[in-house]
């Protein structure tokens, strides 16, 4: 082995790819442009939207109980109100509710919210539930709520009152229009009818108070901003890296391989002294290079972007974003790792094509060789991953980098990976040589 | 100088190369004659190391080429009709490259640009990228990067085929340049005038095997010409030869 030999083949393939603007675009311009707009563009706009639209009012239909009739005089909280608000809203209406939410003595603040909500809640009384249907088909309408004919015979005789309120989960107003109308269903209302029920059975103010006091639960998230942060990466990492590895150098490599066949150089390059073995390993090298640096212009892209995304979306429930340098560089040498078992199989897969095009017809399924582990992998908890995992190829890589994403680091799970897939990258290399040896298939016509 | 006894080569279903023999002498130019499939390039590619004999032998400056291609490497050079070049190096940086795997030191390396850039008169765009060169720039640099090394042997394949005439006349001038630095020459070709002119001794090679060989005025023998020998020859056997 001549170490001269490698070098200078090597060194030969990373001043062609240098100069070769394709190689160049998907190496710098692709992860610069493309990560930032993935991780900060596509949450910006879809939060955007969502903002938008719990700004904009929500038109309800309503059917059965038609409370115009009834005067709101009721003077057990919201109960009434605010359905009467549904059928009726009316400034005078609007001023009715305002004056009995201050009766409940609620701070400025909270009124000011109260009003906001029922302001944007606008109800239309429909005869039935077909015209509701058709009003609600056309969009005019974002929700049905259908309240029984009889709401104060059921109420007078105890008995249950059934309340359906119609939506489109797949609508994103409609959502919107089905969480606001809920509220004053299944919250004020209900609440207000138990209040009512227990007065009546001659339960005192505080008792009352005792037996519907609201129970709340304080979400309180015990996970580090660093497995939130890891969380996320876990779920986007190995698919984003996976394909850099795969795509990011395979320009290079066809270039190297099919396109020597193509442009006719390979057969200059085979009258020199050189063993194919040190062509290839020249040659692989360079592969390797590209493919890294690849990688590290990607990862480097990823964490500036999470890092503002986390600073944009900090209060709406995105994950603040920190990675320690031993997490960086163990991620280095995984990726390494993954990256010279795949670049081997595709140099392979390229020596054997005879053309540009040939080669990347060959080469692009390999992508799936990623994706589909990885999409295995996806939300899948360390607890989830089976040691069998830690043997199978590429997929052992993409599970034992999500583990130490999710913050778990086992030298055991470590070993096999490395282990593992040094030994198939060796198998993989052993095999691109063996094919480039082959005057058979240097010779393809 | 090039010996090269029982020579075969077999593909899958044909046999390319068929029991050729022929001696090639130091300093001359021999000419391997034959139409298009006759088995030419397939000679030359086992000569050039780069396809392995199914049996016979290949002798370069007494180095056996079938057991020790590598040492046989360095002592030939060798220009094909495919004349691939890596365009997005310089003229400097492609020499450069071919001197490092032909592991010359580096302070050679340069000397013997220096050298073969004057000799081919490439000063001008010796550092320019090939991408931007004319065909005649071209064909410079694949005959520089040929003996970059300077091989005693040369192996010539169809050289100037697919050539304009100016870039043909260019490298017809390089063989004989190279026959007065006392070069081994393998020649083969199908276009007769250029052999007529070139060659000291030619072989007829027709599907796969050698059916004449001898010195120029052998071949030619009673005809006009080594075109009118060679139809004569190689058309008896293959009909879209057959003249008259």
């Amino acid at each position: 082995m001549n170490f001269r030999i490698i070098k200078t083949v090597f060194k030969k393939e990373v001043i062609e790819t240098f100069r070769d603007k394709r190689t160049m675009i998907i190496m710098l311009v692709l992860p610069v442009i493309l990560m930032p707009s993935m991780i900060i563009g596509i949450p910006a706009l879809t939060l955007q939207r969502e903002v938008e639209i719990s700004e904009l009012p929500s038109k309800i239909a309503v059917v059965g109980y038609n409370a115009t009739s009834d005067i709101p005089d009721i003077a057990t909280g919201l109960r009434i109100s605010s359905l009467h608000y549904f059928l009726n809203s009316s400034d005078e209406n609007l001023e009715n509710l305002t004056a009995q939410i201050r009766e409940l003595n609620e701070s400025e603040e909270d009124i000011e919210d109260i009003i906001d909500f029922f302001e944007n809640l606008h109800f239309y009384h429909v005869d039935t539930l077909d015209d509701a249907m058709e009003l609600f088909d056309d969009g005019q309408v974002h929700a049905i709520v259908e309240i029984p004919f009889d709401l104060l015979d059921l109420e007078d005789r105890n008995e249950i009152v059934n309340i359906t309120v119609y939506f489109d989960n797949t609508k994103t107003r409609s959502r919107f229009a089905y969480t606001r109308v809920n509220l004053i269903v299944s919250d004020l209302y209900t609440r207000s009818r138990q209040q009512e029920v227990l007065q009546e059975r001659g339960l005192s103010q505080s008792e009352i108070e005792y037996v519907i006091m609201p129970s709340f639960t304080y979400p309180e998230d015990t996970s580090t901003p660093e497995e939130r942060g890891g969380f996320i990466l876990a779920m986007l990492l190995p698919m984003i890296l996976g394909i850099y590895i795969v795509t990011g150098s395979m320009y290079h490599t066809i270039d190297t391989t099919a396109g020597e066949k193509e442009r006719h150089t390979l057969e200059a390059l085979l009258v020199t002294p050189p063993s194919k073995t040190e062509l290839v390993m020249g040659k692989f090298l360079s592969i390797l290079l590209v493919t890294m640096l690849i990688i590290i212009v990607a990862m480097l892209s990823l964490v500036i972007s999470l890092h503002y995304s986390s600073e944009i979306f900090g209060g709406i429930g995105a994950v603040s974003f920190s990675m320690s340098l031993p997490v960086i560089i163990f991620l280095i040498v995984i990726f390494f790792v993954l990256a010279v078992l795949v670049n081997a199989v595709e140099m392979a897969i390229c020596f054997f094509a005879k053309s540009f095009k040939e080669a990347e017809n060959y080469i692009t399924p390999i992508i799936f060789m990623v994706l589909i582990p990885a999409i295995f992998l996806q939300g899948l908890s360390p607890e989830d991953m089976t040691l069998s995992m830690f043997f199978v190829p590429i997929l052992n890589v993409l599970t034992v980098f999500q583990e130490v994403l999710l913050g778990v680091v086992d030298p055991l799970h470590i070993g096999i990976v490395i282990g593992t897939s040094t030994l198939y990258a060796i198998l993989a290399s052993i095999i691109a040589i063996r094919i480039f040896n082959r005057e058979e298939v240097l010779f393809r016509t | 100088m090039i010996t090269v006894r029982n020579l075969t080569k077999e593909f899958k279903t044909i046999t390319a190369v068929d029991d050729v023999s022929f001696e090639v002498r130091k300093g001359e130019i021999f000419g391997l004659l034959g139409p298009n499939g006759a088995g030419k390039t397939t000679t030359q590619r086992m000569l050039s190391t780069i396809l392995r004999p199914t049996s016979g032998t290949i002798n370069i400056m007494d180095v056996d080429v079938v057991k020790n291609p590598v040492g046989a490497r360095s002592i030939i050079g060798v220009i094909t009709e495919e004349r691939g070049l890596y365009d997005r190096l310089s003229c400097r940086e492609t020499l450069w490259y071919y001197g490092r795997l032909y592991n010359m030191e580096d302070g050679l390396i340069g000397k013997r640009i220096d050298q073969i850039v004057e000799m081919l008169e490439m000063g001008d765009y010796v550092d320019r990228r090939i991408e931007k060169l004319s065909k005649g720039m071209k064909q410079k640099i694949v005959i520089a990067r040929a003996i970059i090394h300077d091989p005693p042997v040369l192996l010539f394949d169809e050289p100037t085929a697919g050539l304009d005439v100016l870039a043909a006349r260019t490298v017809l001038k390089f063989i004989k340049m190279s026959k007065e630095m006392k070069k081994t020459i393998l020649y083969s070709t199908h276009i007769m005038f250029e052999a007529e002119d070139l060659c000291d001794r030619v072989a007829f090679i027709s599907k796969g095997k050698i059916v004449v060989s001898g010195t120029m005025k052998e071949a030619i023998g009673p005809h006009e010409n080594l075109e009118k020998a060679f139809v004569k020859y190689v058309g008896a056997k293959k009909d879209e030869f057959q003249d008259n």
